[in-house]
């Protein structure tokens, strides 16, 4: 065994003596994302001494935040994966009308600001809601946890849909009616066959919901009231108090739930892709459910769509509206709110284009190297590649605020920590669709072009790249719409030059201009739009589709 | 170069992945214009030692010579050795035209002349009308005559082919590889054919290689590999064949006679080096046994009873039990005895039956069931 690994590792060391450029690039690999991924968080782990850590458990403002983030986390997830597996249930299977609109329906919550269905629901059920003041004449009091879990349901249940839709989909429907055709029920069938084969999906989509939950930042801040959560409450710290020790130690107490839920799910589901190639899906049709049944799952999927559209429509009537609650009439002001924000908006839109390029041009070497190479050494590298997955967005700010603070490696105020922060935030997503399409290039194409004369770099050049476009392609459109709706990762690091849009909506949000607050989220998720509809068109054509 | 050397001269090479040997000291010599098929079972060793050839793979023992050169240490894309790929491996973003023209382009070639040696293949492969198509727009038969092209088109000495046929059906297997063996000929390169089908083997080469596990265990033209096997494994995979366990007991004349068990078997010397007393395995392939209702007179006849048989078209298997070991039998000539059941006869020339040194010495019964490739 000693012997044999010894002789692994001396060829390693062969292998990178034989390969220069290969060694350099990984050691240059390691070296950058220690540097912007490790260093931050060692940072900020090691700001508080452990006297400070002890506090968690005996200051109660911060105990109860730590539980209030379980709670909430623990809830939410609830809810999201039984909507989500109600969705994906009537996508796949119930044969419902509509089933394409439950479908982008899903997809629609991933392509806006983090904050919207906060922002909403504050405009539908708040002081002035349109629906509590003026259709139930009511006065409830919306900020607090139920709201919030109503808003984080709101938000993350499409991000377990996307899981558990896939694992649906993929098992076949033969095996449902090779149940029925064995005589068994529809309840049996269910019972016994589709749900036990769902559970890797129900579990991948449970945990892709508490992770999102869990670190949460925009929606909190403006629902959650003085139910205060870890993100929120290391917020405060800082906002209030600039108390970076206290800052610190709650977004370490974040963090480490954070982790685990990560490296569970790592070890459940393992590396799922964001892109696939759409393969051929099963034409056989399921044996149709009950009636009943079926109109239940739809008149469900339909409330949630209705609540879904209404998010959405509320905020486009609310960005054209004078005064929320008060005045109605139509105006244009709010829009010429958003150009007042130019500067905002243009650094929105700046940063996530060149942090999202940065992150899929890093990511493309990492892994070639990890997919091609796959040596010891590389395991190093793919655990650094993901690593910023693990980290909340709130966690990774503050340590680029931390770790960048002080010469000579002064970046605080700058474009480029903005910049660099949003694209080590995104390198796990661009790492891993690159990863994925490298693994789909069968080795034998590079063995291919070697053997007709064309060395390593041509083979490079002519044969991966031109093959990795789509990837790359939706790598990039990926991490814009994260990094253009991105709160969490900026709100430590940004000064009033390098401001963007999400950081002006929530100060709108703060002081209670929610028609202008409208206006920038619409413009915003029209900018994300802007960018989603031709890549989608684009990949599509390639045969591939974009999975958020 | 002179006609009898060889293009291709492996010697001692080895290759392991990890703990794994998967090239055992191998020595092969590929003559110059030959046909040379590397046999055997799927997981033996031929793609890796075809890697090794191509330069994908260093061995870690041996030297690799092609034309007289010394390969080893020689990055694969300086070898000029074209591969066949199983899975074609064409370039899917590049058009049937872009892939033949790809390794040309490295070459510097004029415009011309390129443009004229694509034409060439496109003639020949009959590409036309599909020059401008993607290979995912091609079917698989087209698919594999662009990568044929792709391969021949560079123009060089040698071309390896790693299973090319496998993923056609049966019946295009069967045209593609006489064309293949006609096109060899034709331009006179010299061939290395990986197979895992003892038919495409035996009929496409000129030598055949058959692998078992990382070693070669013979080497020979298809006559030499059917009719006199070197073991039991080689007799086993290229084709059926009945093993039954003897002893010398005399030699009479050309003959030797071999005493296996109830009765005596004659078999023709034939250059045999087995003196009596020796324990020998007798193979004997089931084409070569004939069968009759009534018993035959003369050596090398024994009755059994038969068991079952299956239809083949143009022959009849038949499973006969006799002498305690259960006999297969191919009849070339069905229909006339299409009502064959119970006792009946069976006869081999003693010319047809081939003998190997006993295994352990042991008489094992067992009859071979022969290579489902
Ligand atoms: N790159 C590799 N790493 C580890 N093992 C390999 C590799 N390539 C081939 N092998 C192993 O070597 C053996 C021979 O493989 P191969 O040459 O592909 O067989 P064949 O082409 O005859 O089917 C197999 O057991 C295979 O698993
Ligand atoms: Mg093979």
């Amino acid at each position: 065994m000693i012997s044999t690994a010894a002789n692994k590792s001396a060829g390693n060391l062969k292998r990178l003596r034989k390969d220069p450029f290969l060694a350099l690039g990984s050691a240059a690999m390691i070296l950058l994302t220690c540097f912007f991924v490790v260093w931050p968080i060692i940072k900020v782990v090691s700001y508080s001494r452990l006297a400070d850590y002890r506090k968690l458990f005996t200051y109660s403002s911060w105990y109860h935040a730590a539980l209030n983030s379980l709670f909430i986390t623990a809830l939410s997830t609830i809810s999201c994966t039984l909507i989500a597996f109600l969705f994906a249930y009537a996508v796949t299977r119930a044969h419902v009308p509509f089933r394409r609109l439950f479908a982008s329906v899903a997809l629609l919550p991933i392509v806006s600001p983090p904050f919207i269905v906060a922002l909403s629901y504050i405009l539908l059920f708040g002081g002035q809601g349109i629906i509590s003041k003026y259709v139930l004449h009511v006065h409830f009091d919306i900020y607090g946890w139920h709201g919030l879990w109503l808003v984080q349901t709101m938000t993350f249940f499409p991000y377990a849909y996307a899981v558990i839709h896939g694992v649906m989909a993929s098992i076949s429907p033969q095996l449902e009616n090779a149940a029925y055709n064995l005589g068994a029920t529809h309840w049996q069938v269910f019972r016994h066959v589709f749900l036990p084969l769902c559970r890797p999906g129900l579990a991948g989509g449970a945990l892709i919901a508490a992770m999102n939950v869990l670190a949460d930042f925009g929606n909190p801040i403006i629902i959650a009231g003085n139910f205060h959560v870890l993100p929120t409450e290391a917020y405060m710290q800082m906002s209030g108090m600039f108390d970076l020790n206290s800052a610190s130690v709650l977004s370490t107490a974040l963090l480490l739930p954070a982790i685990a839920l990560f490296v569970w799910n790592r070890a459940w589901i393992g590396k799922r892709s964001y892109v696939t190639v759409t393969g051929k899906e099963s034409n056989a049709r399921t044996f149709p459910l009950p009636a009943a049944a079926r109109w239940t799952v739809f008149a469900a999927c339909l409330l949630v769509t209705a609540l879904v559209v209404s998010v959405y429509g509320v905020l486009f009537y609310g960005a054209f509206t004078k005064t929320w609650g008060f005045d109605w009439s139509f105006t244009l002001k709010n829009v010429h709110y958003i150009f007042a924000k130019g500067r905002e908006m243009a650094n929105s839109l700046k940063f996530a284009l060149l942090s999202s390029i940065a992150a899929a041009v890093f990511s493309l070497p990492l892994a070639f190297i990890v997919q091609r190479k796959g040596t010891r050494l590389y395991r190093l590298l793919d655990v650094l590649a993901i690593l910023p997955g693990a980290v909340p967005g709130i966690f990774l700010g503050l340590g680029f605020a931390v770790a960048f603070n002080e010469k000579p490696f002064l970046l605080t105020g700058t474009p480029l920590i903005m910049i660099l922060a949003l694209m080590f935030w995104n390198l796990p997503t661009c790492y891993s669709v690159n990863l994925a399409g490298l693994a789909q290039i069968s080795g034998t194409l590079e063995e291919a072009s070697l053997n007709l004369g064309a060395n390593r770099l041509r083979t490079f050049r002519r044969i991966l790249l031109p093959l990795l476009r789509g990837p790359f392609i939706a790598g990039v459109t990926v991490s814009f719409l994260r990094s253009v709706t991105c709160l969490s990762v900026v709100i430590f690091i940004y000064s009033a030059k390098t401001s963007v849009g999400t950081v002006s909506i929530l100060g709108l949000v703060q002081n209670g201009q929610w028609g202008s607050a409208s206006a920038l989220t619409a413009a915003l998720i029209l900018m994300a739009f802007a960018v989603l509809a031709p890549t989608r068109l684009l990949l599509k054509k390639q045969g591939r589709s974009i999975q958020l | 170069m002179a006609a009898n050397e060889p293009m291709i001269e492996i010697t001692n090479v080895s290759k392991r992945f990890g703990d794994f040997e998967a090239i055992k000291n191998i020595s092969l010599s590929v003559p110059a214009g030959s046909f040379t098929t590397l046999l055997g079972p799927s997981g033996c060793g031929k793609t890796t030692l075809m890697k090794l050839i191509a330069g994908f793979f260093e061995p870690d023992r041996g030297d690799i010579f092609i034309e007289g050169r010394r390969m080893n240490g020689l990055p694969a894309f300086k070898r000029n050795t074209p591969l066949v790929f199983q899975d074609y491996a064409l370039f899917p973003h590049m058009t049937v035209q872009e892939n033949i023209a790809y390794g040309l382009k490295l070459q510097k070639l004029p415009r011309k002349t390129a443009e004229d040696k694509i034409t060439a293949m496109v003639d020949m492969f009959g590409l036309h009308g599909l020059r401008d198509r993607l290979p995912r727009a091609l079917s698989g038969g087209q698919q594999q005559r662009v990568a044929f092209a792709r391969a021949l088109v560079m123009g060089s000495n040698v071309i390896l082919m790693d299973e090319p046929l496998s993923n056609l059906d049966a019946k295009m297997r069967v045209e593609v590889r006489d064309e293949l063996r006609q096109l060899q000929q034709r331009l006179g390169f010299t061939a290395v054919f990986v197979t895992h089908d003892q038919d495409e083997a035996l009929s496409i080469s000129d030598q055949v290689a058959v692998f078992d596990q990382g070693r070669i265990v013979q080497v020979g033209t298809p006559r030499e590999i059917y009719k006199k096997p070197a073991s039991r494994f080689a007799a086993d995979f290229v084709g059926a064949a009945n093993f039954a366990e003897g002893v010398v007991k005399a030699i009479e004349g050309d003959d030797l006679v071999i005493a296996c068990g109830n009765g005596i078997m004659r078999v023709h010397r034939d250059g045999y080096a087995f003196g009596p007393g020796e324990r020998v395995t007798l193979v004997i392939r089931p084409e070569n046994i004939a069968v009759h209702e009534s018993a035959s007179r003369g050596d090398n006849a024994w009755s059994g009873h038969l068991l079952r048989s299956s239809f083949h078209g143009r022959s009849v298997r038949y499973w006969v039990a006799a002498d305690g070991r259960d006999w297969i039998v191919d009849d070339a000539g069905p229909g006339s005895i299409a009502g064959l059941q119970g006792l009946v006869h069976m006869s081999v020339d003693k010319r047809a039956v081939h003998l190997l040194p006993a295994a352990g010495g042991t008489v094992t019964i067992e009859s071979g069931t022969g290579a489902i490739a």
